[in-house]
C-alpha cells in the first residue's frame, strides 16, 4: 500500500480542484448557470477495498464515464455516479423543460461529455502542473455495480485506486459523485515522485500551474 | 521551420474525401491544414478558401466557443474530447443538403506526425439519428399521454429513491402541488409521516403481481387523503423507474367502512332474530320456494321424530312437503298443509293456518296432543320461500274446553235464576188476581188490575230472558208484541179494538228493557183505559233511528183533557211514566195529532257492547 503525507496529500487535493475548477468553468460555459465542482478529500485505498467501499454506500446501480491515460503514470481514470445521481445532474445540465424521457434518451452523451471535460481537467492539469504528458483516451459509459466498474481487463493485485468524492453544485441542486484514478503500483510511485518534484518547485518559488488553457 | 503541410498521398486523401464524415485536420496554431468534400459541402467554404487560414478567422463563431477550448485543449495537452449535440446545441455552422441545420456530433483528437502536433477533428451527422429519435418518442409519447394525462388518478414517476421525475395533471391537481414543485422532491411530501418506505412497496409484491397498498396521503394544506398505491417497476436505456398510480379512496374508504357498520348491524339484527326464533317454544322452518328446508329454530332442531308435528324429525335440506306426504297417520291434514303450501309457495296464495291433532303415538303425557300450523309467504327473503310454523296447542286447548265448560255452568244457573224469578213473579200476580176477585168496589179491582199487569210487564221480561241464549239484552220488538197480545187478551179481546204493533228487532240491554217495558205497559193500558166508547185502536211502534230508539204509542181516543200536564198529573200511570224515563235517561213527548194521543218515548241506545263475548258464549253454548 502507498501512503500519502499530509503534504502529498494537500498537493495532489490541490491539483485536482484546479482541475475541476477548470471543468467547472466550462460547464458553467455550456449550461449558462454557475457550476462549483469541489473535491474535498483524496484518499488512495486498493481496488477491491474501492469496489466495497462504493457498494456499501450505493444502493442503486451505478454510471461511470471512463477515460485511460498513458504516461509517465498510467492507468483508468473514472467519474462515477449512482445512477439516481447520474439523471439528476443530466436533468440539472439539459434543462428542466425536458421530458423525463428525453432526459433518459440524452442522459449518455450528456455524461460522457460532462465526464469528459472532468477528467481532462483533472489529468491536464495533473499533467501540466507535473511537466509530464499523457495520451488520453475518448470518454466511454459504464453501466453496473461497482464491482463491474472496477473489474480490469489484466488481473492486478497490486493496482490501487486515488478515490476523491466530488460535488457538484449546479442549478441550486447538489449532487455527489466519485473520481477514482486506478493506476499500478509503479505509475503510483511516479506520481508521488512528480508531486514531490512539484513541491519542491513550490518551496524554491518557481511559478507553477502555468495557466495555458 | 515547422512543416505545416501534411504530406499527402493520393489514395489516403482519397479515403478521407470519400468518407461520410467531415474531417478536419488543424496545425498546432490551429490553421487548418485539410478540410475534406463533405465538410466543404455542409459548411459551404470551399477547401481552397480556408486551406492555411486560421479556423477561428475563418468561422468568427466558433472563437472562443466550447469548440474552441476544445481544439485548444487538445492542441495543448493532447487530452482528446467529445462534443455531443445535446450538451452544445451550436457547434459548427453546418446545413444539411436541404438546408436544414445539421445537428451534428465531434471527436477532436490529438495527431502527433513525427515531432510536429496537430488536431484531428471529426464531425458526424446525427440529424437523422436525431429526428428518428424524436419521432419515435413522440409517437411513444401521444401513447402515454393519452393514458396518463387524462387518467383521473394521479400518475407519478420516480427514482429507485423515490424522488419523483414525472408527475401526471391528476397528480398535481390531487396533492396541490404544481408538476416543478413536485419534480426532483421525495414522494414523502406528499405522503403522510410514518408511510413506509417508497422503494420497500415494490418489493413486497409477490407472484409477479403488483397488489395495491393502502397509504395515507397529505395534500399540500395539510388534508388526509386515503391513497391506494400500484407500483410498477420499469427500466429504460439500462435505468430503474418506479411509476405508481395513487388512486383517491378516500370516499371508497368510507363507504367501505359504512359497509361494514351495515354488515355488523346486520349480523347484530340477524343473531337476534336467530336468538328470538331459539327461545320461542314453537317449532319454525324456513322454506325455499321448492319447499326444501333452508333454517329451522331450536326447537324444530331439537324435536325429534316423534315429537308429533307435521314433518317432525325433517331437517335442513329435507324437502317439506315429501316429508308431509310420507306422514303415516293423520293424512288428511297433511294433504290440506300441502296444498296450502304449494299455493302458497308457487301462486303466491293466502296464508296456512291449520289446527290439528298431533300424531305421536304416544299419548302417556295426558290425552291427545294439538298443534297449529301456521304458514305465511317471505317473499322479501333471499330465497322467496315461506316461513312455516308448528304451534303446540294442546294447552290452549285444554284451558278453552275448562272455559267452555264453566261458561256453560253459569250459563244454566242464569237460565234457572230467571225461571224461578218469572214463576215467583207470576205466583204474585196469580195471588193478586184471587185477590181481585174478592174486592167488592170495581175501583180497587181496577188498581189490583194495574198492579197486576205491571208485575206481568216484568215477569215477561224474565220469560225472554231464559227462553233466549243470552242473559244481557232481550229482543224488545218480540217482547212487544207478546205484551200486547197479553193486554189485548187481558182486556177483552175484539170489543177493545185493534192494537198494531210495528216493531223493528231491536235487541235492549236489560237494565233498559225492563223500565221501558214497564213504560210501554202504561202508555198501552192508559189508552186501553180512556177509550170513552169507541173501540181503542192503538198501534204501538218501535224503530232505531241513528243513534236513538223511538218507542210511539197512538190511540183513536178522546185524547188528554185539556191543560194536561204530565208533571202535575197525580195519575200512578203517569208519574211511573216520568219516574221510569228519567232512570233510562229517556225523554217523553206528546206528539201533536188529529184524535186521540201519542206519546213518544225517545232513548239513546249505546252501541252493542260486549258483543264479542256474547258471540263467544252463544257459540260455546252451540
Amino acid at each position: 500500500m502507498v501512503d500519502l503525507t499530509d503534504l502529498e496529500r494537500d498537493a495532489l487535493t490541490e491539483l485536482v480542484n484546479m482541475g475541476v475548477g477548470r471543468a467547472a468553468t466550462h460547464l458553467s460555459r455550456m449550461v449558462s448557470d454557475q457550476v462549483l465542482l469541489s473535491v474535498p478529500s483524496v484518499d488512495i485505498v486498493s481496488r477491491t477495498d474501492a469496489a466495497r467501499l462504493l457498494a456499501a454506500r450505493e444502493r442503486t446501480s451505478l454510471v461511470a464515464v471512463e477515460q485511460l491515460f498513458t504516461g509517465s503514470f498510467s492507468g483508468r481514470a473514472l467519474l462515477i455516479f449512482p445512477e439516481t445521481n447520474s439523471l439528476e445532474l443530466a436533468r440539472a445540465v439539459l434543462g428542466s423543460e425536458l421530458s423525463l424521457e428525453e432526459i433518459v434518451d440524452l442522459e449518455q452523451d450528456a455524461l460522457a461529455e460532462i465526464g469528459n471535460i472532468i477528467l481532462n481537467g483533472c489529468l491536464v492539469v495533473m499533467a501540466n502542473t507535473l511537466k509530464d504528458s499523457l495520451d488520453i483516451s475518448l470518454p466511454s459509459v459504464l453501466r453496473g455495480d461497482s464491482d463491474r466498474i472496477f473489474a480490469n481487463a489484466e488481473p492486478n493485485a497490486d493496482e490501487l485506486v486515488m478515490f476523491l468524492y466530488i460535488d457538484f453544485l449546479i442549478r441550486s441542486r447538489s449532487i455527489r459523485g466519485y473520481i477514482a484514478l486506478l493506476m499500478g503500483l509503479s505509475s503510483l510511485e511516479s506520481l508521488k515522485g512528480l508531486i514531490h518534484g512539484f513541491i519542491d518547485r513550490i518551496a524554491s518559488g518557481t511559478p507553477h500551474g502555468t495557466d495555458r488553457r | 521551420m515547422e512543416p505545416t503541410d501534411v504530406k499527402r498521398l493520393p489514395w489516403l486523401e482519397g479515403i478521407l474525401e470519400s468518407l461520410d464524415v467531415g474531417v478536419v485536420v488543424l496545425d498546432r496554431h490551429g490553421r487548418v491544414q485539410f478540410w475534406n468534400t463533405w465538410i466543404e459541402k455542409a459548411s459551404g467554404v470551399p477547401s481552397a478558401d480556408i486551406h492555411g487560414r486560421e479556423l477561428v478567422d475563418s468561422l468568427p463563431s466558433l472563437r472562443d466557443s466550447r469548440l474552441h477550448t476544445a481544439i485548444r485543449d487538445v492542441l495543448d495537452t493532447g487530452a482528446p474530447g467529445v462534443l455531443s449535440h445535446t450538451l452544445n446545441p451550436v457547434l459548427f455552422p453546418l446545413r444539411c443538403a436541404d438546408g436544414r441545420r445539421m445537428v451534428h456530433n465531434v471527436l477532436i483528437r490529438p495527431l502527433a506526425v513525427g515531432n510536429a502536433h496537430y488536431c484531428v477533428i471529426q464531425v458526424t451527422d446525427v440529424t437523422a439519428v436525431v429526428n428518428r429519435e424524436r419521432v419515435l418518442r413522440e409517437q411513444r409519447d401521444a401513447r402515454y399521454r393519452a393514458i396518463v394525462d387524462t387518467a383521473p388518478d394521479a400518475i407519478v414517476t420516480t427514482d429507485t429513491r423515490g424522488v419523483v421525475q414525472w408527475a401526471n395533471g391528476a397528480a398535481t391537481l390531487q396533492f396541490g402541488y404544481r408538476a416543478n414543485e413536485l419534480i426532483g422532491q421525495s414522494v414523502s411530501l406528499f405522503l403522510a409521516e410514518g408511510s413506509p418506505d417508497w422503494a420497500t412497496l415494490m418489493e413486497r409484491d409477490s407472484a409477479g403481481r403488483p397488489e395495491p397498498v393502502e397509504l395515507i396521503g397529505r395534500k399540500r394544506d395539510g388534508t388526509r387523503i386515503d391513497l391506494e398505491v400500484s407500483l410498477a417497476r420499469w427500466e429504460s436505456e439500462g435505468r430503474s423507474f418506479i411509476t405508481g398510480v395513487l388512486r383517491d379512496i378516500t370516499e371508497r374508504r368510507r363507504n367501505r367502512e359504512e359497509l361494514k357498520a351495515n354488515a355488523l348491524a346486520m349480523r347484530q339484527l340477524a343473531e337476534q332474530t336467530k336468538a328470538t326464533l331459539d327461545a320461542l317454544p314453537a317449532h319454525i322452518a324456513v322454506l325455499d320456494h321448492g319447499g326444501h328446508i333452508i333454517s329451522v329454530n331450536k326447537a324444530w332442531a331439537e324435536s325429534g321424530p316423534d315429537a308429533g308435528f307435521l314433518g317432525d324429525g325433517s331437517a335442513i335440506g329435507d324437502n317439506y312437503l315429501e316429508a308431509c306426504a310420507s306422514t303415516r297417520n293423520g293424512a288428511e291434514h297433511a294433504d290440506a298443509l300441502i296444498e296450502g303450501l304449494r299455493g302458497l309457495l308457487h301462486n303466491g296464495g293466502q296464508p296456512v293456518s291449520i289446527e290439528y291433532p298431533g300424531l305421536s303415538a304416544d299419548k302417556s303425557a295426558g290425552g291427545p296432543r294439538w298443534f297449529r300450523c301456521l304458514a305465511a309467504p317471505m317473499a322479501a327473503g333471499p330465497f322467496g320461500g315461506a316461513v312455516l310454523m308448528h304451534i303446540d296447542v294442546t294447552e290452549i286447548k285444554s284451558m278453552e274446553a275448562a272455559l267452555r265448560k264453566l261458561v256453560g255452568q253459569k250459563s244454566t244457573l242464569l237460565r234457572e235464576v230467571n225461571h224461578r224469578v218469572k214463576n215467583s213473579l207470576q205466583l204474585v200476580s196469580s195471588l193478586l188476581t184471587l185477590q181481585t176477585m174478592s174486592l167488592p168496589g170495581s175501583t180497587e179491582r181496577a188498581h189490583f188490575q194495574d198492579a197486576r199487569a205491571r208485575i206481568d210487564a216484568i215477569a215477561r221480561v224474565h220469560s225472554r230472558l231464559y227462553q233466549t241464549e243470552q242473559f244481557q239484552t232481550i229482543e224488545f220488538g218480540s217482547y212487544l208484541n207478546e205484551l200486547c197480545a197479553d193486554l189485548s187478551r187481558a182486556s177483552g179481546g175484539g170489543t177493545l179494538g185493534e192494537i198494531e204493533v210495528r216493531a223493528d228487532r231491536i235487541d235492549l240491554p236489560i237494565d233498559q228493557a225492563a223500565p221501558l217495558g214497564l213504560i210501554a205497559n202504561e202508555l198501552i193500558t192508559n189508552a186501553i183505559k180512556h177509550r170513552g166508547h169507541n173501540p181503542a185502536n192503538i198501534l204501538v211502534e218501535l224503530r232505531r233511528t241513528d243513534h236513538a230508539l223511538e218507542l210511539v204509542v197512538t190511540d183513536q181516543g178522546p185524547g188528554l183533557p185539556a191543560g194536561f200536564e204530565m208533571r202535575k198529573t197525580r195519575s200512578l200511570g203517569m208519574r211511573l211514566i216520568t219516574s221510569l224515563t228519567g232512570q233510562i235517561a229517556a225523554t217523553v213527548n206528546l206528539m201533536p195529532v188529529d184524535r186521540g194521543t201519542s206519546f213518544r218515548i225517545t232513548l239513546t241506545v249505546a252501541e252493542p257492547r260486549g258483543s264479542m263475548l256474547e258471540d263467544s258464549a252463544a257459540e260455546f253454548n252451540g
